[in-house]
């Protein structure tokens, strides 16, 4: 079944328990739910929820750090998702959490420690387990190419992608490439799930602030997307600056539209 | 590319991972490699595969990946001190960007850690920047106590003491404040 949603919120929280018919399913981050992990049970009764992970640093060398993971692993035995995903990036090593994600060298060897990770997150978690694409400032050159490393990530750690369209097209922005010509290289039927959300144009470039409205460019790459592959669910990552809900809703009726071209409008 | 230091002849040596970070977190330490980097390549021992690799990045976008950094945390900050903000916005937000490379937080509560923490360098750097009553509820949230009680002296005209009392009822934080004169 194919599925829109928005990633749950604390600001949005009554409409989302009103369970208007326009949400399909719930993301849910689990660093949200550490302090109160019970809090997400009554979503979990409303909604097919997905767990999506901020801190566990899949690309950090060494080991992941036991008390995030359990907390995470928690969070997920109450949820019962469809799937859990996190990012791949780094967001601390030994000496600092950078606390944000950072890009990983698209190489063999960064291979090697996301590969390890995910496959510990989804044994210990039991779930499937997708990873999202990251927006990066820095662009860093390996001997694979961004599609190239989600590939192998994806066959060598059996897991799927949560491709994140925005950041996708940020990228491409930032750092001048064709976001076509890069899905082109990937392999789309990795792709299980999407993010979107509206992005903000800056004088130094383009920004992920998770604030603006879904724009056209956005909806026209979501359709490029969901046309090549078999997305099953996809999800609305508003943080700020909330619309009213009549304009949310009407962003998930277009996101479904997409999703489920066969279904009568409205 | 490296990115891991599991081998036994590359036991001391960093990862490509830790440079970057160190990089990211270390504004004198980015500033002296965008300089020099065959200098910090040198003061941090790194091997000739490691410092290929810090050949690539560009200075640039090296400085805005670190100002995304810090700019995520400010805008973090923000939210738990509004009040804060919205008194003197340009001079606290100078205030953060100028200590906020000095500490970074660790763990899911960083962001309320951060403002406890940018709280104090207000206090420091200038008492009226800080709007105390918001400041004593994140670190009242923060804490384990079930009972805390402040004196406030408000920034009005003419000035007013305010005494604020935070409660934990039922494990949920609640203020109870009181204007004296």
């Amino acid at each position: 079944m194919r599925r829109v949603g928005v990633g749950y919120r604390t600001p949005l929280h009554g409409w989302i328990l009103r369970q208007p018919p326009e949400i399909g399913c719930l993301e849910v981050t689990a660093e949200h739910f550490f302090d109160d992990p019970e809090a997400v049970r009554p979503l979990a009764e409303r909604f097919p929820l997905m767990v999506h992970g901020l801190g566990l640093s899949l690309g950090s060398p060494g080991p992941l750090d036991r008390d995030t993971l359990d907390r995470f692993r928690g969070i997920v035995e109450l949820a019962n998702p469809l799937w859990i995903s996190e990012h791949v990036a780094f967001t601390r090593t030994d000496e600092v959490d950078l606390g944000h994600l950072n890009p990983l060298v698209p190489s063999r060897e960064s291979l090697r420690w996301v590969v390890e990770h995910a496959r510990q997150v989804a044994d210990e978690c039991g779930k499937p387990l997708i990873l999202e694409n990251i927006t990066t400032m820095l662009r860093l050159e390996g001997d694979l190419s961004e599609p190239e490393f989600l590939n192998a990530l994806c066959e060598e750690a059996d897991c799927g992608l949560l491709l994140d369209v925005t950041n996708l097209l940020i990228n491409s922005r930032n750092h001048h490439f064709d976001p076509l010509a890069w899905l082109d290289q990937l392999n789309i039927q990795h792709v299980r799930q999407l993010h979107v959300v509206g992005y903000t144009e800056q004088d130094d470039g383009w920004r992920d602030y998770h604030r603006a409205p879904i724009s056209e460019d956005l909806f026209t790459l979501v359709g490029e997307v969901v046309g090549r592959g078999d997305v099953e669910a996809i999800i609305i990552e508003r943080d700020h600056e909330f619309p009213p809900a009549e304009e949310l809703e009407e962003e998930l009726r277009r996101l479904s539209q997409l999703l489920n071209p066969a279904a009568p409008a409205g | 590319m490296s990115s891991d230091s599991s081998s036994s002849s590359s036991e001391s040596e960093p990862s490509f991972a830790t440079v970057l970070a160190r990089l990211l977190s270390d504004r004198n330490l980015r500033v002296a490699f965008i300089q020099d980097r065959r200098r910090v390549y040198e003061r941090l021992s790194l091997s000739a595969t490691l410092r290929r690799q810090l050949d690539s990045l560009d200075s640039e976008q090296l400085e805005q990946q670190a100002a995304g950094l810090i700019r995520k945390r400010l805008h973090a900050v923000r939210l738990l001190l509004p009040a804060t903000f919205e008194r003197n916005a340009e001079s606290v937000q100078e205030v953060f960007w100028g200590w906020a490379d000095g500490f970074w937080p660790a763990g899911y509560r960083r962001h309320e850690i951060d403002a406890i923490e940018f709280g104090r360098v207000l206090l420091h750097a200038d008492s009226q920047l800080l709007d105390r009553s918001e400041w004593n509820r994140l670190r009242f949230q923060l804490s384990h106590a079930w009972f805390r009680a402040y004196l406030i002296r408000q920034t009005k005209t003419p000035p007013k003491l305010s005494l604020q009392v935070l409660v934990r009822i039922d494990g949920q934080p609640r203020q109870i404040s009181w204007t004296i004169f």
